[in-house]
């Protein structure tokens, strides 16, 4: 029997698509945007959102946990927290990522350095705690495992620390999918630049990666290291000292090899990268925490890479502390949350070096993390920043929120108080959905038919 | 933790911030780039970042230049995994009769598969592989290469058979003495398994997932959706690197196998 040439995969079949910086061969209509570009993405409506939670004393079982939220339209349980994994402790649960597959879910606790991994996908409505990773500072030297970001068949971790020193100093770190350690990739220096090109400040810190991987590049951003990030926000602001351990630079790297090319100065702790993701955008924007100020990052006519403040974030001056990004897929629109007005700003980047706002919003207290769909319309906000900076009182607003934009405004659709769940404080987002699984679309039409 | 009034905090906090952006930009200057000392003008003012020019030197299909062999290091990933499977004259053998003395690259695929970007991106990429290989005299004869179906239903071995033939790779000439001399004498070796109990443990092993995509009737409609992973195993049978299709490139794995040949112990 000849081999058939026929497309077997149908578009009302198609539910995982590869994205690579080529044209899906289904619109993806739902996946966030900010994902691995080696991951297995979402072309169907999400149904759940994942919600990797810090704990806090006092509330609920006062642990770390990876929160489900049912987001399926129509579902009984819209909007509301079907699940709960606690890996019981406080870790300083913060950031985490898919692994290729999409499989896993790793969650790092930046303060004991141990990953917890979840199977989500024997059911994708019930994540379970399978793994815990405990050997990440012993094996690395690195301390506070940040980004977890799928690479084919391994994860590389973003770190924000080092095991000598508790300071800034810090690596990106690969780990297999099955959790062993494979080696660390240590983030240059002044005394150690690594073969990387420094023009000014190399200061060694991390905290966010990104790849491209058409242009056989990484980059990485620095923010600051465990003894900043686990002190109080108030007394670290009154330590002279500590408040000089910020990142000032984002850091080149040959994605192949894994070696730094270059150092760039962006100072004021750069934190979030977002890669755009048209095949012939060769950029990316971060944000600087302390300055306010949104940077662009672009490969230059000579194979360089640059970097370039080109928009102010609401008025520095005010300090509203920019901490998340979201980058639409058309790579017009970008999402940016500032932590200390508690606002969501939009902004029109359809000309990179010179962004323009044209929306803001109020979404708490105190604002952290932005997901949004593929699309575009749905946008997913949560609060917590660190357990030890967010803010008291009155003021320590933790929830879940979620909106749809309709091209204009945010219209919202659920907010969940996280305090009043007794789950704690939300931080880091992720989509899920059955139809990444094999039997995944049985048990979404299951699902389904019993609302 | 002390409790506080919150307005005063409020207060108090935002004042150690604006000490702390001053602090911030006295660290370096706003509006700076990286690279080798230039000066702070320079990006053009359109809507994009001016398109760089073509790489000189970079191989056909890639972006950019491949680090240099030996320049880097490829750790051991984890143990390549044996199982049954089937040749395509339909006779068994074990995986690990492929695996061992050479590099092999081990790409899952099934021949129906029509995704530009996934299985037949793989077999382009071992088309060009075996003329490019046979070429340098530095990895001529020293990787093979390896396609192997996760649909045992669809792919029988007589349409790997065929498969085989309708990309370039003939019949293989692999003698029929059976063994693993043999079978490693190919040089492109296309295989199939008798069944999903005998490819389901081959899949987990490597980490290899694949969605079997139903219709609304619940039923297998035949298609199989699946993110591209090939696999560079050493003669050890480690896998020292994995590919997804943004990766895949003839001149990124002769580059692979020149790294791991450089850092061989000598004989």
């Amino acid at each position: 029997m000849k081999p058939q040439a026929t497309r077997t995969l149908t578009a009302t079949a198609l539910l995982v698509a590869l994205s690579l910086g080529l044209a899906l061969p289904v619109p993806a209509t739902a996946d966030e945007t900010c994902q691995s570009p080696y991951m297995a993405k979402i072309t169907s409506q999400e149904d759940f959102l994942y919600v990797w939670t810090l704990g806090k004393e006092g509330v609920g079982d006062g642990s770390d946990k990876l929160v489900t939220v049912d987001v399926r339209p129509g579902s009984k349980s819209f909007g509301k927290v079907i699940h709960s994994e606690s890996v019981g402790g406080r870790h300083e649960a913060h950031h985490g990522g898919f692994t290729d597959d999409r499989r896993y879910f790793w969650g790092g606790g930046l303060d004991s350095s141990k990953i917890f991994v979840f199977d989500v996908h024997t059911d994708a409505a019930r994540p379970r705690l399978v793994r815990t990773i405990d050997d990440f500072a012993a094996r690395s030297g690195a301390v506070g495992p940040h980004g977890h970001y799928a690479l084919p068949g391994r994860m590389l971790i973003s770190a924000l620390s080092n095991d000598k020193d508790h300071g800034g100093r810090t690596a990106l770190v690969e780990y297999t999918n099955d959790g062993r350690y494979l080696a660390t990739h240590w983030v240059p220096t002044a005394d150690d630049p690594r073969g990387a090109a420094v023009d000014g400040v190399a200061d060694g810190y991390g905290y966010d990666v990104r790849a491209l991987p058409r242009r056989n590049v990484m980059l990485s951003s620095s923010f600051t290291g465990w003894s900043n990030y686990m002190m109080d926000f108030g007394q670290m602001l009154q330590d002279e000292a500590a408040m000089k351990r910020f990142g000032q630079t984002v850091t080149v790297w040959d994605l192949h090899s894994r070696q730094p090319k270059q150092v760039l100065q962006v100072p004021g702790a750069p934190l979030e990268i977002r890669f755009a993701l048209g095949p012939k955008h060769d950029y990316a924007f971060t944000a600087a925490a302390l300055t306010s100020k949104l940077w662009l990052v672009h490969e230059g006519a000579d194979g360089d890479w640059q970097a370039q403040a080109v928009a102010d974030i609401g008025d520095p001056a005010q300090i509203p502390l920019p901490v998340d990004l979201s980058l639409s897929a058309d790579d017009q629109r970008l999402w940016v949350t500032t932590f200390m007005d508690g606002k969501a700003r939009l902004f029109d980047v359809a000309d990179p070096f010179h962004p323009r706002q044209i929306y803001e919003q109020v979404i708490g207290s105190q604002l952290n993390m932005v997901s949004q769909s593929w699309d575009g319309k749905r946008v997913y906000f949560a609060s917590s920043l660190l357990a030890n900076w967010d803010k008291k009182g009155d003021d320590d607003q933790q929830f879940v929120k979620a909106y749809r934009w309709d091209g204009t405004r945010l219209v919202p659709e659920f907010s969940l108080d996280f305090y009043a769940e007794q789950l704690g404080r939300p931080h880091l987002m992720r989509f899920g959905a059955y139809a990444l699984y094999d039997g995944g679309a049985r048990k979404a039409a299951a699902a389904r038919a019993s609302r | 933790m002390t409790s506080t009034n919150p307005s005063t905090a409020r207060h108090a906090g935002r004042t150690a911030l604006a000490a702390l952006v001053v602090l911030a930009a006295a660290l370096g200057p706003i509006a700076c780039r990286g690279g080798h000392g230039r000066g702070a003008n320079g990006a053009t003012t359109g809507a994009q970042p001016a398109a760089p020019a073509a790489i000189a030197g970079a191989p056909a299909g890639l972006q950019f230049l491949p680090p240099e062999p030996g320049t880097y290091a490829l750790p051991a990933i984890q143990p390549a995994a044996d199982g049954a499977v089937l040749d395509r004259d339909g006779r068994p053998h074990r995986l690990f009769d492929y695996l061992g003395d050479d590099y092999v690259l081990l790409a899952f695929i099934y021949s129906r598969c029509s995704v530009a970007t996934a299985c037949p991106l793989a077999t382009r990429v071992y088309q060009q592989l075996r003329r490019q290989v046979a070429a340098d005299p530095q990895v001529a004869g020293r990787l093979r290469l390896v396609t192997l179906s996760f649909d045992p239903a669809g792919d029988t071995p007589e349409v790997m058979r065929a498969y085989a033939r309708e990309v370039g790779a003939g019949d293989g000439g692999a003698e029929e003495t059976g063994g693993d001399a043999a079978v490693r004498r190919e040089a492109w070796s296309f295989l199939t398994t008798a069944s999903q109990a005998d490819l389901e443990p081959i899949l987990d092993a490597y980490g290899q997932f694949v969605v079997r995509e139903v219709g609304a009737d619940g039923r297998y409609t035949g298609g199989i959706s699946h993110v591209l992973k090939v696999y560079l195993i050493d003669p050890q049978r480690q896998v020292r690197n994995i590919y997804s299709s943004g990766f895949l490139h003839p001149a990124l794995v002769i580059n692979d196998v020149k790294t791991l040949l450089l850092a061989e112990p000598e004989a």
